[in-house]
């Protein structure tokens, strides 16, 4: 879908799938990570909304908490995570397991740890038919054989009995994006589907999710690290930093005039931004903090050029810094961007103020 | 073609003196097998030099050949043929003395620094090894050395008796360069340094590898696969497709303008971290074939979408063509797969083997085109020899009646340009239509 048109579904109807305030946390011997501290957005039918960041800021997480799929020592503690008017994280894992590969799918980074090597592919796509769908026999095999084409596998009367080490890296994943549209999903879950590939392969796959988003009406969350692979398929971003979402904005003004430092640097360090070839590239100092306590001032504060003394006693949070639709946020204490910085301060000391946990 | 004065001057400057040289190298991993073996051609015959000071860039997809011929030039696996010669030297018979000599001059970096630091050892005794190993002067003065290197590199002098887990991946990738750098090489070997890096991250490191090669006058080959990281860090670049060196030229120009067709396609396949830019994409069919089973004439024909047809069907439908040369891929990736004992025993049996089938494949590829008749017998054709399990000799069948010179011949690496940019393919012969040209029209 064109960003004009994911616009202007965003401003009617209700959201696929709404997150509100979710917070998953690790209990080691040492300490309790929040791996995902308290995030909130929400994801439209046809949109493809994207997740950015480093590794550990919890993306991952993330994408893991709306399925369910977080093990232990892993928790959700709290938030609310809203699917067609229910909340998934009331749902008991018998309900839970017809939601997943149901109406939300999945499709991971390696498409060969989701691939059983001792079944062929066509067997695998049918099981999941079978147990969605009850379809059996040979209509399981028609369905699956049109599946496989969908995703453009050639030949796919052949390849549906052929076992996953047959299949080259792109024809795997393809095989695994036909297994998650196998029950007609309407939120596909995307954990950098597309890292393993090559590039050749990537545009290939990149192209796939876009057609069968544009025909299927699919709500895509596409988690990545790549700038360039977001700002290409995505229709709003999300950026992650350390288990928070520090800014939110739709693609194009993410990428033109991003707002929180941590974005800004990391769109600076990306080679190639008509830099001169000279020149050095700039960098973040420091590295990803471990999220380990309560957030009462910015994670990013010992990183950030920008960093005055309130930062490390005062949690951002997210404020409107875009044209005034409420489209774009950011989480920092320079923003809102009329306000001098006490009275700025003074309104995220205030936000902060809100409501406890819910669960 | 213009340049300006700067780029002229860093051009002779990098052109002063070769240090390293390579004449059609090959590196095959034979499978051992007792009888005609057919072995993996990973490194089918590259030739290029490079100059000292210089940064070459290495870039390709995964099974390209570019890790192996990085791992050749180091003496870590053993050229099946050609030569590599270091300061004129061939290094590729050296032993003994003059091996350990070598070793001294050429280091490497790997990807993964997790796996190439011994988690036992201390960042010291890491950092140590190499000038233990080549007994270089005393202990004493080998332990200033280390804390000399550790400091190069950014890491702190306390830093010696940890140990790697206790470092995140950019300090161990640092801890890895400062091993390289031990001996004091002329020229060193960057396995996609950054590759498992993040973007902050690999930014620190991309610009530390500058600073060591403006301290101590290094000589880089770069392999990696993220084509910005390259067009920042090299000065040439050389790209490899299925063993062979598809394009090799100055950094600049060969972005700018590619020359080969897969340089073009490999590029424009790259996301550009841009939403609003809108680009003309040539997104490439199918996979890479196998390095057992080169194609025999261009190792890009498979692939190809700029490919020369034959003068008879120059003007065909292009969504036809298109069609022919999937179905060729079919047969090709159908000749590949062994069958499987289930397939054998169907066969033994007289039933029917799923191997066949070309009467769904037919209408499936061609149903819903208008194909010429002369076309559809070709096809028809081939898809009998198929029905009979003999799809190599539908391939046959196919690559005589649609293939061109693409398919029959090599290419010789032709020039392109006036700045010593090479690349293999036909079309930069006079008699046909340059890639370029012919990439515009596809794309209108």
């Amino acid at each position: 879908m064109s960003t004009e048109q994911a616009r202007s579904a965003r401003t009617k109807g209700e959201p696929l799938l709404s997150v509100e305030n979710l917070r998953t946390s690790f209990y080691t011997d040492k300490e309790v990570i929040r791996a995902v501290d308290g995030i909130s957005f929400d994801i439209f039918r046809g949109e493809t909304v994207g997740i950015v960041g480093e590794s550990g800021s919890g993306k991952s997480v993330t994408a893991r908490s709306i399925m369910r799929l977080v093990e232990n020592p892993g928790r959700i503690e709290n938030g609310r995570i809203m699917y067609d008017g229910e909340d998934l994280l009331d749902k008991s894992p018998k309900q839970m397991r017809s939601i997943r590969g149901g109406s939300i799918a999945m499709v991971f980074q390696d498409p060969l740890t989701s691939l059983n090597p001792v079944y062929t592919v066509g067997n695998q796509i049918k099981e999941a038919l079978r147990l969605h769908r009850g379809l059996s026999g040979s209509k399981a095999t028609k369905e699956a054989i049109e599946l496989l084409e969908a995703v453009g596998i050639p030949d796919a009367h052949r390849r549906v009995r052929e076992y996953p080490h047959q299949f080259s890296g792109g024809m795997r994943q393809r095989a695994v994006i036909a297994m998650a549209l196998a029950c007609d999903p309407e939120l596909l879950i995307c954990d950098e589907p597309t890292t393993a590939l090559d590039v050749t392969i990537q545009a290939q796959i990149l192209e796939l999710l876009e057609e069968l988003q544009e025909e299927r009406d699919l709500g895509i969350m596409f988690i990545t690290h790549d700038m360039g692979v977001i700002a290409e398929i995505a229709d709003r971003v999300n950026v992650m930093y350390a288990g928070e979402i520090v800014e939110s904005a739709p693609v194009v003004e993410l990428f033109e005039s991003p707002k929180h430092p941590y974005t800004q640097g990391l769109l600076n360090s990306i080679p190639g931004q008509g830099l001169d070839e000279n020149e050095r590239l700039a960098t973040i100092e420091g590295d990803v903090p471990t999220p380990n306590e309560d957030p009462t001032y910015c994670r990013f504060a010992p990183r950030c050029p920008k960093a005055f003394t309130e930062c490390d006693t005062v949690h951002p949070e997210p404020v409107e810094v875009g044209d005034g639709t409420g489209q774009h946020r950011a989480s920092c204490l320079l923003y809102p961007e009329d306000l001098p910085t006490e009275e700025a301060v003074a309104v995220h000391r205030e936000g902060g103020q809100r409501g406890g946990d819910t669960r | 073609m213009s340049t300006t004065s700067t780029e002229e001057e860093r051009t002779t400057t990098a052109r002063g003196e070769t240090i390293l040289e390579v004449n059609d190298l090959k590196t095959y991993y034979e499978d051992g097998g007792l009888l005609g073996s057919n072995p993996v051609k990973a490194v089918d015959g590259v030739s290029f030099d490079i100059q000292r000071g210089e940064t070459l860039g290495l870039v390709g997809e995964s099974g390209c050949g570019k890790s192996t011929l990085g791992r050749t030039l180091m003496r870590l696996e053993e050229a099946t043929a050609g030569e590599v010669k270091l300061n004129g030297t061939d290094i590729t018979t050296l032993s003994g003395s003059d091996l350990k000599q070598f070793r001294k001059d050429v280091q490497m970096v790997f990807q993964d620094p997790d796996s190439s630091l011994n988690e036992r050892m201390t960042v010291g005794e890491i950092v140590r090894e190499p000038l233990d190993v080549h007994d270089w002067k005393t202990p004493s003065e080998r332990r200033e050395r280390v804390r000399e290197l550790l400091e190069t590199v950014g890491l702190q002098e306390q830093h010696y008796y940890r140990y790697p887990h206790q470092f995140s991946g950019g300090q161990r990738q640092r801890i890895g360069i400062a091993r390289a750098l031990a001996l004091e090489p002329e020229f060193i070997i960057l396995d996609e340094p950054v590759s498992a890096l993040d973007v902050s991250v690999q930014a620190k490191i991309l610009n530390l590898l500058e600073d060591l090669q403006n301290e101590f006058g290094l000589t880089y080959l770069f392999i990696a696969h993220d084509l910005a990281v390259v067009r920042h860090i090299c000065d040439r670049v050389a790209v490899m497709y299925l063993g062979n060196m598809m394009e090799i030229g100055p950094a600049d120009e060969l972005f700018d303008e590619p020359a080969n067709p897969y340089t073009h396609a490999l590029l424009s396949s790259i996301p550009e971290p841009d939403p609003t830019v809108e680009r003309d994409r040539i997104t490439l069919r199918g996979t890479p074939p196998s390095p057992r089973d080169p194609p025999a004439g261009c190792p890009f024909s498979t692939r190809c979408p700029v490919k020369i047809r034959p003068a008879a069907y120059r003007d065909m439908d292009p969504d036809v063509w298109e069609r022919i040369e999937i179905f060729r891929e079919v047969l090709r990736e159908r000749s590949r797969a062994d069958p499987s004992l289930s397939d054998r025993v169907r066969k033994l049996l007289g039933r029917e083997s799923h191997r066949a089938g070309m009467d769904e494949i037919i209408p499936e590829l061609f149903g819903d085109l208008d194909v010429p008749s002369d076309v559809m017998t070709h096809v028809r054709e081939a898809a009998d020899y198929a029905e009979n399990d003999d799809e190599n000799a539908a391939r046959t069948y196919l690559r005589e009646e649609f293939g061109s010179v693409c398919d029959h011949e090599r290419p010789e690496q032709l020039a392109v340009g006036d700045r010593g940019r090479l690349s293999l393919c036909h079309r930069h012969d006079a008699e046909y239509e340059e890639p370029a040209t012919v990439f515009e029209t596809l794309v209108r």
